[in-house]
This record gives structure tokens, sequence and C-alpha cells, in this order.
């Protein structure tokens, strides 16, 4: 929808989140769900619902279309320049549909309206006809793809004939066309064949909403209407980065893999793991819909393993980028080393204005040390997958039931939360992000794995917070818990910048962070000022709720948010409502305890900051640098440091030569944090690699494997500047398209980042090389403890 | 290295090690020499030892330099083996002194333990250096970069510096004719990410020429220009702070106010380049020291090993283990 600028923007909250809208566009997500009718069978759908544009982060209402109405009615409407992930444009008018006016509608674009009577092709024999002659029209229209590198694809084009009961294996009753559209072959990685192309737009969009690439448009106007690249270039010689994406898109072929470059599946490593085809994944009914050509291009991103009983496929504690699919077999999820699943760390026991600081980015380290630090009266442990398990006997079953599991480690990074061994001979589809991802653009594997996620992050957190399992230690009493909370809690997810709640907002919720981290700030005379981040099992949004509490009453203001929170990155919160939250604080008075001694160490805090005027670290600068996310920098203390490089050096002896790290970089105090790979928690750069060639293996380090295809996403993605693209040979030679009769060599543009040199022994060189010790690799957090003892040290001279 | 009491405990064994080491040495030599008229030579049972084990220190002490150039090499990290170097370096310097019996011997061994000497004062001056220059760095040099790169940077600095004038001057005359952006970047560390590193300002290029301003090209051409490239030995005139305050006050009365905003980012770049002269000054000394102490440690093995040889070959006193 349109937005207009000079409107008035209000603030509304939506989805447990503070989102400012324009006022129409907050009336529309605010307005009563609308009633109507798809071929008899009635539905309700809300008029619009909140959206986010994925390269601007901007949010907006996308309009809740009569498309969207059935599915929701399980009525199958066809559809071909529609995609769920992108803007409707409607220009193939494949879906259309009777709407009861004069004119039929596209139901991808027809926005929803109460008492609408929608018949589809199914129902209308207009719909039908309708339908059929634009199918046969474009079939005259277009050419089969060419090219012997097709036969993965399919062409959703006859897919839609055949439905419709079209015959294309006999001549068209219309003139076949004869022109040749033209084909071109200028890329390495993609063949476009202009011929086969039907202008749906669908890589237009790929290209440009998807993937931000801005490569692909339009050219040319009636018949010569075409595809074009930059301004119209041969693609070859385009902006394109070959991401793949258009070509993914594309329903009929018109853009094809050459496949000049192939990538093999990771199969080493583990038992028995096998390569799968697209045909193999489409009749897993979690990939229906997904497309084939996507699935023939991220091939190398699945592959299927079978264990034996008793063999272990994932280990707490290691790092990852892959989800199980589970195709058959049972497997039992338990704790390796019993009890050491604490989050709760020393550091949150620390006072002073840190001392929410790095409750959880030191936990996670620690878990991955093997840390003895435990709860001993925690009685659930959360783990990444659709069960909890019992301490006393921490062993639970996966069936295929539960789909998949591991999808945690394989979206946000975590390190993965308990061990799962095969309990008989299972079969599993160990998936890549990139495949995840795309997973979760489909509208029904999206939905089949949120019941998934939603069921699993909820019940495993509640079981696994601290505050809760401390306050009670009476097993019944815990299940008893956790079911009466189970359908009071909401899972809240939080993209970065999002906010959870204004300084001033009335409160309305208590909130337990999942994954992720808040930034909490203040606004002061001088600005705002960052005050804390919470991470990982950190919680937050209690001061207000328990303001009206006698202990608390001349400490706050009565019901008012006294600080703003919000998401530094992918977030998910437990929310509770402030009704829910205030009976739990009645029936269960140690939980209230816990809570109101924590509530008055921080309001003390509030006050000691106030007083001072700023913190004596520079907090904001931290989080805005993104450091409280990083678990392994590499920090240069530059008091020490006698600026010899033989840090730098070290890392290209490492690398064939090519250093890895650059020592400049962003400051801290008196800390350079060099440009090098910070092995972030959440990292930004795996987020957008088309073929999941960056990943996380079972450790922190993150490495970009040989099936990369150079597009540079992640380069662009990281916002530390610490990937590099290098170009490596690839043995192959290719006819020299600007001299015929000649040939020249293929190289391979690919990604370089510090991989904390794991391909040599794991320890990275820069420290060990460094004769100063003045190079050390740490954690944000500690990293912040390090500033704080330089700042207490540099006060204590100076007094 | 630097050596401060947060860092001090992983010396400690070392200091107490060596230490104790030189306190023997020196309690044996005291007692050998009980009831002699001089002290005990360099050939004598004690000498012996002790010139033994300074010399093999000697031998370890430069194959520090070797394990350097083995970066990928997992046999102790380099600061173990610079800890080490340093307090063996320490110590071999006693145990060499009686080794000589304090005399200074021919000439061989008269070259042998001066050059030793030298190495070792070579060595502590170098230490001092690293326990001084670092945060000189810190404070005087806000603006640091990698030193390699200064020439690199100050040409980036004379460029975006050419463009701002060209901006002013609405002439483009021996730079790149450039479109101007609407802004301009001004800084030390590009590329390095969407946080950049240190980009110092960005500041508005004025849209079009400024009227009378063209005197400010040939200040530009005459010594800016020069002095962004090559600092203060392409115009010694901004060398000081004091000096370039004088310089932009005087430009500033032959430029019409509207050109004021790109003075001053002139005057940022210039004292960005005084930094820079000031870092490689800094570094030149964090570092000089190397040049001395290198070469000499190459002479002192040379002359070592010919002292070893000629002590055993011609040395005329009897050698008491082997008689
Ligand atoms: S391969 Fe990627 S960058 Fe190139 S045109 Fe297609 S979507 Fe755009
Ligand atoms: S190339 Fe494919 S995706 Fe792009 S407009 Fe043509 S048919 Fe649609
Ligand atoms: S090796 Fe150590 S002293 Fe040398 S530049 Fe790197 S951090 Fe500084
Ligand atoms: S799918 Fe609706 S118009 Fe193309």
């Amino acid at each position: 929808m349109s937005i207009n600028l000079s409107e008035e923007i209000v603030p509304v909250v939506l989805e447990g989140q503070v989102v400012e809208l324009e006022k129409s566009a907050a009336e529309l997500l605010t307005a009563p769900r609308v009633k109507l009718k798809i071929d008899g069978i009635e539905v309700e759908m809300p008029r619009a619902t909140l959206a986010t544009d994925p390269n601007t982060g901007r949010k907006f209402p996308r309009l809740t279309t009569v498309y969207d109405a059935a599915v929701e009615a399980k009525v199958a409407v066809p559809v071909l320049c529609h995609r769920d992930h992108m803007t409707p444009v409607a220009v193939c008018r494949f879906c259309t549909v009777e709407v009861g006016g004069r004119v039929l509608a596209a139901a991808c674009h027809r926005a929803v309206e109460p008492g609408l009577d929608v018949k589809t092709h199914k129902t209308s024999a207009k719909v039908r006809k309708a339908i059929g002659v634009l199918t046969e029209l474009l079939l005259a229209d277009k050419h089969p793809p060419r090219g012997a590198h097709l036969e993965s694809e399919r062409d959703e084009l006859l897919s839609v004939a055949a439905e419709l009961g079209i015959k294309t294996d006999k001549p068209s009753r219309f003139p076949l066309t004869v022109r040749d559209r033209g084909r071109d072959e200028s890329s390495m990685v993609i063949a476009v064949d202009h011929s086969s192309c039907i202008l749906c737009d669908r890589c237009v969009r790929a290209c440009n909403e998807i993937r931000n690439n801005q490569v692909l448009g339009r050219a040319g106007k009636g018949y010569t209407a075409r595809i074009a690249f930059d301004l119209d270039n041969p693609m070859g010689e385009s902006d394109c980065v070959s991401c793949g994406e258009c070509m993914v898109s594309c329903p009929t072929g018109a853009l094809s893999n050459r496949a000049v470059v192939e990538a093999k599946p990771w199969i080493g490593a583990k038992p028995a793991a096998t390569a799968v085809n697209a045909d193999d994944l489409l009749s897993h009914p979690l990939f229906e819909g997904i497309s084939r050509a996507f699935l023939a291009w991220n091939i190398q991103s699945v592959v299927r393993r079978v264990y034996e009983p008793g063999e272990i496929v994932c280990r707490e504690g290691e790092f990852g980028s892959s989800a199980f699919i589970i195709e058959e077999g049972d497997l039992e999820i338990f704790l390796d080393a019993e009890m050491k699943h604490a989050a709760k760390s020393k550091s949150s026991q620390r006072t002073g204005i840190f001392g929410l600081v790095k409750t959880v980015v030191t936990g996670l380290a620690k878990r991955e040390t093997k840390s003895p630090d435990v709860d001993a009266r925690r009685n659930y442990i959360p783990i990444d997958a659709p069960v909890s398990l019992e301490m006393a006997r921490p062993i639970a079953t996966l069936t295929p039931a539960d789909i998949l599991f591991g999808e945690m480690t394989c979206m946000s990074s975590y390190p993965r939360s308990a061990t799962v061994r095969a309990k008989t001979r299972v079969k599993l589809l160990e998936i890549q992000r990139n495949v995840l991802y795309t997973l979760q653009r489909s509208k029904k594997a999206k939905s089949m794995l949120d019941d998934v996620y939603r069921k699993r992050s909820i019940d495993s957190h509640l079981r696994g917070v601290a505050l809760f399992a401390d306050a009670i230690t009476n097993n019944a009493e815990f299940n008893a818990f956790v079911e009466s909370m189970r359908d009071k809690v909401k899972l809240v997810r939080l993209n970065p910048g999002d906010t959870v709640f204004r300084q001033g907002d009335l409160a309305d919720n208590f909130y337990l962070v999942r994954v992720g981290f808040v930034k909490v700030s203040q606004g002061r005379p001088g600005g705002e000022i960052a005050i804390a981040y919470i991470g990982p099992g950190g919680h937050f949004g209690e001061i207000a709720l328990m303001s009206q509490l006698l202990e608390l009453a001349d400490k706050t203001l009565p019901g008012v948010r006294i600080a703003t929170v919000s998401a530094l990155d992918h977030v998910d919160l437990v929310s509770i409502a402030a009704t829910d939250f205030l009976e739990l604080l009645s029936r269960y008075p140690t939980i209230r305890a816990a809570l109101l001694k924590e509530a008055e160490r921080r309001l003390d805090q509030n006050r000691a900051l106030t007083k001072k005027g700023s913190t004596e670290i520079n907090l904001g600068e931290f989080l805005k640098q993104g450091l409280m996310d990083a678990q392994s920098l590499l920090v240069l203390d530059l008091e020490k440091c006698t600026r010899c490089d033989e840090c730098t050096k070290a890392c290209a002896d490492t690398h064939q030569g090519v250093t890895r790290l650059v020592r400049e970089g962003l400051r801290f105090e008196n800390f350079l944090v060099a440009s090098s790979c910070r092995s972030c928690l959440d990292p930004h750069c795996m987020v957008g690699c088309p073929v999941g060639s960056i990943r996380r293996r079972s450790s922190r380090e993150i490495v970009i494997e040989d099936w990369c295809i150079g597009c540079g996403k992640c380069a662009e993605n990281c916002p530390y500047g610490n990937i590099n693209m290098h170009p490596f040979p690839t043995g192959k030679k290719m006819a020299d398209p600007n001299q015929p009769g000649r040939t020249i060599p293929v190289v391979q543009q690919k990604a370089t980042m510090c991989d904390l040199c794991s391909s040599l022994d794991g320890t990275p060189s820069c420290v060990y090389a460094c004769p100063h010790d003045a190079a050390h690799r740490m954690t944000g957090g500690e990293l912040m403890t390090l500033s704080i003892r330089r700042a207490d040290r540099l006060a204590g001279t100076k007094s | 290295m630097l050596i401060t009491g947060e860092n001090f405990r992983p010396h400690v064994p070392w200091i107490i090690g060596c230490g104790l080491a030189a306190l023997a040495a020196a309690a044996w030599f005291l007692a050998e020499s009980i009831g002699l008229a001089a002290w005990p030579s360099g050939g004598s049972r004690v000498g012996l030892v002790l010139g033994l084990g300074a010399g093999l220190i000697c031998w370890f002490e430069f194959l520090l330099w070797p394990r350097k150039k083995m970066r990928t090499w997992r046999i102790g990290t380099v600061q173990l083996w610079l800890r080490a170097h340093i307090w063996l370096g320490l110590l071999a310097l006693p145990l060499a002194i009686m080794h000589t019996g304090f005399r200074l011997g021919g000439p061989l061994s008269a070259a042998t333990i001066i050059v030793f000497v030298l190495v070792i004062a070579s060595g502590a001056w170098g230490l001092l250096m690293q326990q001084l220059i670092p945060s000189r760095i810190l404070d005087l040099v806000p603006a640091e970069t990698i030193v390699s790169q200064i020439p690199h940077l100050s040409r980036l600095a004379a460029h975006d510096a050419a463009r701002l004038v060209s901006a002013v001057c609405g002439d483009s005359q021996d730079d790149e004719p450039d479109n101007y952006d609407n802004y301009l970047v001004i800084g030390a560390s590009r590329h390095v990410g969407a946080l950049q590193g240190r980009v110092l300002m960005t500041r508005a290029a004025p849209q079009e020429p400024i009227p009378d301003s063209l005197v400010l090209r040939s200040y530009f051409q005459n010594s800016l220009k020069p002095y962004l490239l090559s600092g203060r030995a392409g115009f010694p005139g901004l060398a000081h702070s004091r000096q370039a305050d004088e310089y932009f006050a005087e430009l500033r009365t032959h430029m019409p106010v509207a050109a004021h905003p790109a003075i001053a980012a002139l005057a940022d770049l210039c004292d960005q380049r005084r930094q820079w002269d000031r870092q490689a000054w800094l570094h030149g000394w964090l570092h000089a020291w190397l040049l001395i102490h290198l070469p000499l440690s190459v002479l002192l093995m040379i002359l070592l090993s010919a002292h070893v040889v000629w002590a055993l070959k011609y040395s005329t006193h009897p050698i008491p283990f082997i008689n």
C-alpha cells in the first residue's frame, strides 16, 4: 500500500512491540477481522498484517488478499507471478477469481473485504475459461526452455496447464510465435533464454526486493519487452553477483543454471551421508511448493544421513549451522554432562552498572568450556527440540512427528543445547541455513515450523529460566507451574532496532529474553544513554509492573516504564501479561522476592548513574559497535603493542600469504579491535548467503566452504568489514567470449575470512605470534570487563 | 614487551630463576677465587663453565630471530620465547663478565666481550623503548594508522583535499576532474565495513564554487599539497601546530567567509598529517634499536664462534676437565 508522508504518525503496540505507523496504516492493522466466502467456505481474516521490509527494516501493513483467504480456506488458486514473500504485482492474471463485480479480479492483489463472495476456477466457468485461454496464449508465445542443463527445472506454466486439463502435446489453436527473442549466455553461472520468459517479473522482484541487488529490470516495449540487466547489458557484464535468486524464482526455466562450477555436497565428517536430489526432497511434505530450481541449485546444502542405534547426531555445546529433518526412526535427546546447563553465570552476581551487562554472553561461552557452573535446583533443562528434559531422567524421544530439531542452532547460531542420539535406525536430512530460510518463506512449511518452534521455545524457555527454577524447587509444583503458564505466555520475535516499549509507556507485560540482546536506554537531559544490555536468560519489564508493591512504592513512578528497551539483533522474547505476572507474584512469594531484589538493585544502579551523569565506560558505543555479540574479538592492547605487525604476518603465513586480519579498526578505550572475524553469536554474514556456504561446522568459528559462489553477500552483510573476496583458480578453461578461438582459465571469486586458524590447529596464529602479550582473543563481554578494570585503574591513579 | 604490575606475574619465575642462577654463579666464582692471586681466568674450571653457560645462552638468544620467522610453528608462544630472551640475556651478562675474570684479554676476547655488552645494552634500550613509546603513541597520535600505510593514506588525503579545493575554487586544474559529490569523506582508514574504523569527518563541500576564492588554489599547490603528501619534508612551514594556526589564520583573511568551513577541513587534514609525522618519528624510536641490536648480535655470534675455536685450539691455559 502506498504511504502518505504527510500523514500523522502514531505509535501502536502490535505483536508485542511498539511500532510507529501512519494513522491509516495503524487503523488498518487494528481493524476488526473481516468475514468472506471462498467457493462457499467462510473464512475470517485480518484486514492487514504487520510486515517488515527486509532491506530497510521499515514496518508496513501488508494487506490481506483474497489469495491469502483462499489459502486459509484450503482452496487452491493457481498463481504464477505471485510468491508469498514478494510484493504482489498481478501481471499474469492466473489467479483470476470472480468477486461479484463487472470484471474478474486477481486474487493475489485484491484485498479482502467484508462479505466478499469469491468464486475460483473450481466453481466459476467464467474464471476457468479466462485462465484456460490465458494459459494457451502464454504457451503459444513461449518456447520451451533450451539447453541441456535444464532437466532439473520444472515449468510451472505446464503444471497449471495440466491442472486445467489443457493439452500441451497437441498443436495450439493459436499460431505459435516464431520470433526468437534471443539468448544470453554471457554469465558463467546463469543462462538466460528470453524466448521462454513470460515476463512474470518474479526474477526482477527476487533480485531487487529479496536480495536488494538492484540488477534486474525490464527493457523494451510491446513484443520486444524483456528482462534486462543493469542498463540492458549482457548478464555477464552487468553488476550481477550470481546469487542465483532470480534463477530459482523463475517459473519457466527462462533463467537456468549453467552448472559450470559444480559444488559438491559436504559428505564427510559424520557417518553414512549421501547426496540427495531435488525430486527426493520434493516428496517430503515440508518441501511441498519449494521451487525445484532452488533445490537443484542448492543441492549441496542438503545431505541425507543414516544413523545406526546408539550413534550421536549432534552434541550439546557444539556450534553448527544445520538443522535435521526426521525422515524415519526415533531419537533420544539428553544431556552429556548432567546439570551443566545453568545459564546463570557468576557475572550476573556482579554489582555495579554492568551487573546485568554480560549475564549470558559469558554463560554461553562457559558452556563451551564445560563450566561446572551449575544450578543444582534446576529441574528441567531447556533444549533445542520439541520436548523438555527432566533432570532426574534427562532423556526424551523425538519422532518424525516432531518434524525437525536443531533449527535454533541453525537460525541463530547458538550452541546446540542437547545431545541427540539415534534410538532406532534413523534417516535424517541435514539442511543448511539457506534451505531453512527458504522453507520459512513457504507459507505451508512456515506454519508447520512455526507451530513446532513456538511450542518448543516457550516450553523449554520457561523450564530453563533460573528465576523460576530457583524459586520452585519441588518437582511436581514446578511441573504444575509450567503447565499453568503455557497458555499465558507469548513468543515475541523482533528484528534489530524494533522497540519493545518506551520510557513513559504504560506497562503491560513482563519479558524474558530467549535469543539475542536488547538494549536498555534512558532519556536524560544530555540525550539518550544506554544503561545496560540484556542477553539470553535475562528478563526485564518487572519494575513498572511491580511499582504498586509497597516495597517499591516510593522508588519509581507507578505503572510507567522507566526506560526504553529495543532489540539489538534478532530477538525472541517470551512475554507474560501484566495480570498473569501479578498473579504469579502472589502465588509464588519466592519469585516475588527474587524479582523484588533485582528490581531494587536496578533502581539503585539507576539512581547512582543519574547522580554520576554518565557511565565510566561508553556502553552506548559498545553496543553500537555490536561488541556484545562478539565471541572472539582480536583485541590489541595499544599500551603494549609495539606495532611490529607480527600478528598480521603470522596470519598471512597461515593463509597462503594473504592476511585475514588488518591491524586497524575500531577502538574501544585503549584497545584496538582489529578487523578480523569476531565470530558473532548472531552472525550477520550468514544471513544472506544464497547457497549456505558460510556456516559453522561444530565449533565457534565461522568457515566458508568451497562451494562459495563468490556473490559477496556475506562481505556486504558483515557490518565490520571482516570478509574479503579473493579469486581462486578452478582448474577449468572456457572459450574467451571476446577472442574466438582462445581459451581462458576460469577463476572463482570466493569469500575469505578469519577461521581462527582452524585450517592449522585452531590456535589463532595472531595471538600465538605476538611477542608482546598485546594480542588477545576475547568475547565482547570480556573486553567490557577489561575496559572497566582499566578505567578503574586510571581513576585510581588520578585520585 | 611492556612489563607492568598487571602482567608481572609470568616474569616472576624467570626473575627468581635467573637471579638465583646469577647468585649461585657468583658464589662459586668467589669460592674458587679464594687463595688465588688473581680472579679465576676463562680457562679455569669455574671460568669455563660460566663461559659455556653464557655462550649457550647467547645461542639461545640468537634463535629468537629464526623463531619469529617461523610463525606457524607451534613450539611455544613467541611471547614465552621473548620472556626467556629478556631474562636469560640479562643473566648472561654477569656470567660472561665472571668468565673474563674481569680482564679484557687478547683482542679477540676483548672484541667479543665489548660487542656482547653492546648487544645487551641495545637490547635493554629496546626494552626501555617498549615500556615508554606505545602509550606515548596512544596519547599523542589519536589518528594513528599503520605506519607503512602513511604514504598511501597521505595520497588519499591529498586527493580529498584537492577535490575540496576544486569544489571551492571551481576549477579542477591538475587534479582528476571528478564529479563532486554533495559530500566529501575525509578519513584515515576506509573500507573497514559499515562501521568505519575512524572516518575522521564528513563535511559538506560547497554546492557551487565560491567567488573570490582562487587564491586557495595557489596556497594548496605551494604548501598544503606538498605538506599533505610528504609532511614536514614537503613543507616545513606547517610542521608545528602553532605555525599551522598562523598559516590558516592568514589564509582565512584572504578568503570569503563561505570558504571558512573548507579551510577548517583542510586544517584538520594537516593536523592528521602532523600526527602521522609524529607517529613515524615515534615508530622510528620504537624500532630503531633493532637496527643496532640485530647486526651486533650477528657479529657477536661470529666473534663468539671464533673465540671458542681460538680458546680450544690455541689456549695456553690447561683445560681443567681435559687434562
Ligand atoms: S543472479 Fe542475483 S544478482 Fe544476478 S540478476 Fe539474478 S538475482 Fe540479480
Ligand atoms: S525470466 Fe523467468 S522469472 Fe524473470 S520474468 Fe521471465 S519468466 Fe519471469
Ligand atoms: S604482534 Fe603484538 S605487538 Fe606486534 S603488532 Fe601485533 S599485537 Fe602489536
Ligand atoms: S498470480 Fe496473481 S496475477 Fe499473477
